[in-house]
């Protein structure tokens, strides 16, 4: 208690800098706060869609009932007080009016389900598909059926052996396939009526489904690996059951979502990263403002570690009260920030900041005194005393003796920085390759700094009075300018890499300009087919895109080796799309190489014809650009060499392909075509489907409106959260800039000071502080952004596929915000001295 | 004299006019979608290929067999299809197609049409056909299963075709004959279906 005691009366006694220290700390750890509290809400409300898609938090599906064994494997892992709930769904034929139609049957218990809700437009409660055979459908799937007018009759339809009533219309249900596409329009009914329709028997093709709810902290993605692994190992060979969580919701989306998960994890560990530098700066500042003081008590005989502990206890005293003025800044303004920023965040999203988030900002503000302020401490305790009492500028030294003190003094820091690192990223690999990346980072902007400022001493042979004073200071004060160079350094360093991805993710997610979200996926078109149905089309007035062909064929080599042998995974089962386009749709790009001929190939041709890769496919398979490979088209053997690789964004909902050949080589293969229709008239677009179902009974029209809407709706809520975070966190950098810039500007008062003694000019002095933290902030931020390119780039190659996109606009705005504060700042602090009496000052600074 | 040789002759020739036909190559055409393709198994694995392997066991070498079965096709690209297998001049065809219409629901006066037209091809073609019958599972309910087992049933007798009443006779429900979607034989299911049909083909 007495150090505390006595820790508070040194802050009284300097309350002035107490008091500027513990802002500069809080505004610091106030944004850290703001920015995690967004990056971890925004994936909470993201997860919590998709978990609504699911209706679950995991899903157990088979073929066949569970057997008790299952069940009890289940309760075991999941443990036997989450909540349940049962669906069981198949296709079958609906009977209406003496026609029958196919409808996916949803029988589900009182419980389904477990996410999200039924909405129905004259609010039936759902409990009436359990007492009763009643049926809820969509208005849709009533037309589709043939109920137009149900006003007169109550609606009924035949299922098996069993007639059903309409009881309500659904506005909004529950969930979505996770086969993803509706093959036919859906009909819930109750689990209990299931019995008497006779429909289940043997040789009945059913889905069982089972969905558990678990606690609000369970790790989900780990109870998932750990059932897969327990039936696994009860149940060797091929599973009978699929597991499923939100990660395997949807193919599209969970490639998104991953790279919007992996966004808030660089988004989180940039904030802690920042806080962390602006913590230590601050931190070390005013370890240095108290070397004198430290100077005078080895010289009385104080031991080091009581001294330690003097220090380190203001230290901590002023982190706790920082951390918790920015706690409270924080929890104030988050709750309004739903509304500052309305319509630049997804809608309906709560904001709060989780125990988590505060126990970081607490331990960067109460431990992060004593991790950041070791190694400073370890070389001022080397350093004799008379060296601190002349004020002397001690040079960093290296030698065999000292090197393990020193590295001694680091550990805490690394490993405190390494721990959270993983546990923000949720990876160890993901956060030693940041840590390893910032390390690299540091030394490369400190090795910057140290020619800058070397080069300082060159800069100021010159005649102009304000330019040899500003670039001497520099390079007088060089460790002292170096480390306000490295800070705004790394401080620019770490935001402009956010702008860089967020471009290139941006890309990806958003929906690509001139799509059109397709209502219908078109499947089996015959290739007599063809012309009828596009003339259909065309007096239907919809939009048809990608009417594409398909041939289902094999891959036998690639550059003559075998593409299936035993040393890979791949297997000859697989059998995969081929297809042709004249021209690329919207959602594809070539990232590699060159288009492909638009002169058709002959099959008496001895050239190989062309291929287009799918990059993601390519890089699976190790296929190069310049491979020829082998395929087998229907007992046709067939050679094409790749000549470029695409890039498809497959969330744009466009029927796209692996592999595209060359115009020809698919002429004759027996093909069928598959298609995407949308139409502007939701009316038109039931009327479309009936006349396509009338005139082509063979070709499926898969209704993919409300999963594409949904799957859209939810990734471009993820576009608009990433672009957000991604102007928050360089909002947020540029205010720990500003507290970094402050603080070196008030340092700065003495020297501004000294000058005005010595007569110069009110002009002249303002004129050599704007030089020198003019340069100091530019030379900063010109190395953190230029270097951000490079590592923005290394990064968004190893953890998102290259999304990569140069972002010119945020960087040159973090060049010039960046400098503007540095000199804003610095000319703030010298008008308050410029305007102060200087005997004043200098007693105020003895 | 010369007359009984040429009598004698010609009985010869005639006598062993089977054994040389025997020996000639018979080109046998699977036409039919993921069953016959053997989606998830080897496609040594799939029941053509496993009565190619037990027709070479049996040294019956001049028949050739080719799988041209595509995953998820109906029964709408039947007579398509056969067009581009007549420049291999099939002998024969096996018509395995129908299970897709089924599935999706699909009009069963569609599939008839669709199936006459290809075995009206076939004929037009002299090629012999057997047709593979197939069973839709019973959540399709009792009519709509009738209406698809008396597709094949009627065209077998329109045409008084070698008819298989059932592809999937022993190994359709049966879990260790099947892969995990219940649906698709596995390469065991395979080797039943071959046992099954390579009498058919024997026969014809």
């Amino acid at each position: 208690m007495l150090w505390i005691r006595m820790a508070f009366l040194q802050i009284i006694r300097n309350k002035g800098f107490a008091f500027f220290f513990m802002f500069n700390l809080a505004m610091g750890l106030a944004g850290f706060i703001a920015v995690l509290s967004f990056g971890r809400s925004l994936n909470r409300h993201m997860d919590e869609n998709l978990k609504e898609i699911l209706t679950a938090d995991i899903e157990i599906s088979s073929n066949t009932p569970l057997t008790f064994e299952e069940f009890s494997i289940a309760d075991e892992v999941l443990g036997k007080d989450t909540q349940k709930a049962r669906l069981i769904r198949f296709y079958t034929m609906a009977g209406t009016k003496g026609d029958a139609r196919l409808v996916e049957v949803m029988a589900m218990d009182g419980t389904y389900p477990l996410y999200g809700s039924f909405n129905l437009l004259n609010q039936t409660p759902v409990k009436a598909l359990e007492e009763s055979a009643a049926v809820f459908m969509t208005q849709d799937t009533a037309g589709v059926l043939g109920f137009e007018n149900t006003a007169n009759e109550p609606p009924a339809l035949t299922l098996g052996g069993k007639s059903f009533v309409l009881k309500d219309f659904l506005s909004e249900e529950p969930g979505l396939s996770s086969a993803s596409f509706e093959l036919a329009p859906k009909l819930y009914m109750g689990i209990r009526q299931l019995e008497d329709t006779g429909l289940i028997k043997f040789g009945s093709r059913v889905r069982y489904s089972h969905f558990f709810r678990l606690g609000e902290n369970a790790d989900i993605p780990s109870l998932t690996e750990t059932l897969r692994a327990r039936f696994s190992e009860k149940f060797p060979g091929p599973p009978r059951l699929r597991i499923n969580d939100t990660r395997d919701v949807n193919r599209r989306l969970s490639r998104v979502t991953g790279y919007f998960t992996r966004f808030m994890g660089l988004i989180s560990i940039t904030g802690l990263f920042l806080s962390g530098i602006a913590s230590a700066y601050l931190f070390r500042g005013y370890l240095n403002s108290r070397k004198k003081d430290m100077a005078v008590l080895m010289s009385l005989g104080a031991k080091k570690s009581r001294i330690y502990l003097t220090i380190s206890s203001e230290l901590m005293v002023m982190g706790t009260l920082a951390s918790f003025v920015a706690i409270i800044i924080s929890q104030a303004l988050i709750p309004a920030f739903p509304f500052i920023f309305k319509g630049l965040i997804p809608a309906h999203i709560r904001i709060h900041t989780d125990p988590f988030t505060l126990m970081i900002a607490l331990f960067m503000g109460v431990a992060g005194s004593l991790i950041f302020c070791l190694p400073l401490f370890i070389r001022i305790f080397r350093i004799r005393p008379l060296m601190l009492l002349r004020n002397i500028e001690e040079t960093p030294f290296f030698s065999i003796r000292t090197a393990p003190f020193l590295f001694a003094g680091f550990f805490p820091v690394i490993a405190a920085f390494f721990y959270l690192s993983c546990l923000l990223t949720g990876s160890v690999r993901d956060g030693s390759i940041f840590m390893a990346g910032s390390g690299l980072a540091l030394a490369i902007l400190s090795g910057l700094g140290g020619i800058i400022f070397s080069g300082c001493q060159y800069l100021s042979h010159t005649r102009s009075m304000v330019r040899k004073i500003a670039f001497r200071n520099l390079f007088r004060n060089k460790w002292s300018s170096l480390s306000c160079f490295v800070s705004i350094a790394m401080g620019a360093f770490l935001i402009s890499i956010i702008p860089q991805i967020q471009k290139g993710l941006q890309n990806e997610i958003s929906r690509p300009e001139g799509l059109k979200i397709p209502a219908f996926f078109l499947v089996d078109i015959q290739d007599e087919q063809k012309e009828p149905f596009l003339d259909l089309v065309k007096q239907e007035k919809a939009d048809l895109s990608n009417f594409s062909p398909m041939v289902r064929g094999r891959i036998l080599s690639i550059n003559q080796h075998p593409f299936y042998d035993e040393n890979n995974s791949r297997s000859q089962r697989l059998e995969f799309n081929f297809s042709h386009r004249k021209t690329l749709d919207v959602s594809e790009t070539i990232v590699q190489g060159r288009p492909l001929s638009q002169t058709p190939w002959h099959f008496e041709s001895k050239i190989p014809f062309e291929i287009s890769v799918e990059a993601s496919f390519a890089g699976q398979h190790g296929i190069a650009l310049g491979d020829v490979m082998g395929f087998e088209v229907q007992g046709i053997v067939l050679e094409g060499q790749v000549v470029n690789f695409r890039n498809v964004r497959w969330n744009s909902f466009q029927p796209n392909f692996y592999l595209l050949f060359q115009d020809g080589v698919l002429d004759d293969a027996p093909k069928t075509y598959l298609a995407s229709v949308s139409h502007d008239s939701v009316e038109k677009r039931q009327a479309l489907r009936q006349k396509i179902i009338r005139e082509f009974p063979n070709i499926s029209v898969i209704d993919v409106t409300r999963l594409a809407g949904k799957i859209l709706s939810i990734t471009d809520r993820l576009s608009v959260s990433v672009r957000f975070m991604a102007w928050f966190s360089i909002a947020a950098g540029l205010v720990l800039i500003f507290s970094i810039a402050r603080h070196e500007a008030l340092k700065n008062q003495n020297q501004i000071n000294l000058l005005k003694v010595l007569g110069a000019g009110t002009p002249a002095i303002r004129s050599i502080t704007l030089l020198e933290f003019g340069f100091t902030g530019c030379a900063a931020a010109l190395a953190g952004v230029g270097l951000s390119f490079c590592f923005s780039y290394a990064g968004a190659w190893y953890f998102f596929d290259s999304l990569w996109r140069f972002d010119p606009n945020a960087s040159i705005l973090i060049l010039v915000l960046t400098t503007l504060i540095s000199m804003g700042t610095a000319l703030a602090a010298s008008g308050k001295v410029l305007n102060s009496k200087p005997a004043g000052l200098l007693s105020g600074l003895s | 004299m010369k007359r009984f040789f040429l009598i004698c002759a010609s009985f010869l020739f005639l006598l062993f006019t089977p054994l040389f036909s025997a020996e000639a190559p018979v080109r046998i055409v699977f036409l039919g979608d993921s069953l016959t393709a053997g989606l998830g198994v080897e496609p040594q694995e799939a029941y053509p290929s496993v009565i190619q392997e037990m027709l070479n066991e049996k040294q019956i070498s001049h028949i050739i067999l080719t799988n041209g079965s595509i995953s998820g096709s109906t029964s709408a690209s039947a007579a398509s299809r056969l067009k581009w297998f007549l420049r291999a001049k099939p002998d024969i065809l096996v018509l395995a197609l129908g299970a897709n219409d089924g599935l999706r629901g699909l009009s069963m006066d569609e599939m008839y049409k669709n199936l006459d037209n290809a075995i009206v091809l076939a004929r037009q073609n002299h090629i012999r056909v057997i047709l593979a019958g197939m069973e839709i599972p019973p959540n399709y309910g009792p009519d709509y299963s009738n209406a698809f087992r008396e597709v094949f049933k009627s065209l077998a007798r329109k045409y008084d075709l070698e008819f298989i009443p059932f592809l999937l006779e022993g190994v359709a429900g049966n879990p260790s004959l099947n892969q995990a979607d219940g649906i698709h034989p596995n390469a065991k299911g395979h080797r039943v279906i071959a046992a099954h049909i390579l009498p058919f083909i024997l026969e014809k």
